[in-house]
């Protein structure tokens, strides 16, 4: 279950015209934080900001040539202009994969960085992953929408996980909503007896079955 | 975001008469894993299958006495028998803990053991700062559910295919899981998002989950 190469990832998902992946590598880390820092100011707490942390990509994300790690990362280059990233962790015994990050530069935003199809999708097939799961923002809809769009079904939220600086100096928790999609088909999931489930989660179980969330 | 002082915790929720608490040490791990295995066999695949291994616990479990990492066990005991055990992972970015796997002994089933185990992930996040804690529950049998909803935590969603599970011998399936939180902050230090800034499905399962943090400041409706 390795990461795959950069052209591996272009085969199955190609990023748009222009644009091409490449792995990060060690030498590209100072880069990337400088990239982060300048395309997202606010970044000084919370989940995203371990990807300012030098020390985080020596323990914990995979480097091109480097050992097996369970963070993946990689990078969007317009030339040899960065253009945005995309992180990912894997859980290798779960068999799934958790979207942790995606950013695209502000140059580059609007979709033409963007490749066709599902990233994550093709990501995770390649490694024999079988469930994906990302939290979402609330603060605007174009990445629900793009979940949404894409097959995932919004399953929950998560109405504290993270913290934001809301405003300068002014750092507030906030909600995430919850996407996933389970590539696995339908005689892989045990579908839960109701009789098991207390009744709020029956309530919410037979609301997410109406919406098609759950089998 | 450090381990607090675990003792101020296990006096604050005491566990049933006869029980003791106990964090973990090197020389339990052999007895834990074999506990694991013979309790709750269906975890022999799956996101808890590396508390079967040794490996697991020498590179990510704190032990007592000895230097932090990001894994908290304690065993609960019975006179010198194992009765089950609760673990959490600290999450500093996010001023977080995740619960995030325990088992109670079916010798020791119906002793309220895991609604303690629910509250004393509680006070531990609270003792070291923590805003938020989190679990995931089995939809295979209720209990786990009925402990968390009688700590007060509240259901946030269900994850369909989230982990995988052995179902029967030689039978592998991905299993439902609803996961389950509690905020630790005061409202105030919450922001609220924008029914506005939310798709129609969004919006519709947040008002259903949280009514109390659903007050649109403009009209659903809208322009993004």
């Amino acid at each position: 279950m390795d990461w795959p190469t950069a052209e591996m990832m272009t085969n199955v998902c190609p990023p748009g015209a222009g644009y091409r992946y490449e792995v990060l590598r060690k030498e590209s880390v100072a880069e990337l934080i400088a990239a982060l820092r300048a395309w997202q100011p606010g970044w000084r707490v919370g989940a995203a900001s371990v990807h300012l942390r030098e020390d985080y990509y020596d323990s914990s994300v995979f480097l091109e040539g480097g050992p097996r790690k369970d963070v993946f990362t990689m990078l969007i280059r317009h030339g040899d202009e960065l253009a945005g990233m995309l992180s990912q962790e894997r859980g290798v015994d779960a068999l799934s994969l958790y979207a942790s990050l995606v950013v695209i530069a502000p140059a580059h935003q609007g979709g033409k960085a963007l490749f066709q199809g599902d990233y994550l999708e093709a990501l995770a097939k390649l490694m024999g992953l079988e469930f994906i799961y990302t939290l979402v923002t609330l603060k605007h809809r174009a990445a629900q929408r793009y979940f949404e769009s894409h097959g995932y079904s919004l399953v929950g939220f998560m109405p504290g996980y993270d913290r934001e600086e809301v405003s300068p100096g002014v750092v507030k928790r906030v909600v995430e909503a919850a996407f996933v999609k389970c590539l696995a088909g339908r005689e892989a999931l045990l579908s839960p007896d109701v009789s098991n489930m207390t009744p709020t989660v029956r309530r919410l179980y037979e609301i997410m079955r109406t919406d098609h969330a759950v089998a | 975001m450090q381990w607090p002082d675990l003792n101020a915790a296990f006096r604050e929720v005491p566990l049933p008469q006869g029980y003791r608490y106990c964090q973990l040490r090197r020389v339990d791990v052999p007895a834990l894993r074999a506990a694991i295995a013979e309790w709750h066999p269906d975890v022999s695949v799956g996101a808890a299958s590396c508390y079967l291994e040794q490996d697991f616990y020498e590179t990510t479990a704190t032990f007592a006495g000895e230097a932090q990492r990001d894994l908290l066990v304690v065993l609960a005991w019975k006179g010198e028998e194992l009765a089950g055990f609760v673990s959490w992972d600290r999450e500093p970015a996010q001023q977080a803990v995740y619960g995030r796997f325990g088992v109670v002994s079916p010798a020791h089933r119906g002793a309220k053991i895991s609604t303690c185990a629910m509250q004393l992930g509680e006070a531990i996040a609270r003792a070291m700062g923590a805003g938020f804690i989190y679990t995931l529950a089995t939809l295979k049998v209720a209990s786990m559910q009925l402990a968390l909803e009688h700590a007060g935590y509240q259901l946030l969603g269900i994850a369909p295919g989230y982990d995988r599970e052995r179902v029967a011998p030689g039978v592998v399936k991905r299993v439902y899981e609803a996961w389950y939180a509690k905020v630790l902050v005061p409202e105030s230090e919450l922001l609220r998002p924008d029914p506005a800034k939310m798709t129609p499905k969004t919006r519709e399962l947040f008002q259903l989950l949280f009514p109390h943090l659903f007050q649109p400041d403009e009209p659903p409706t809208g322009a993004e």
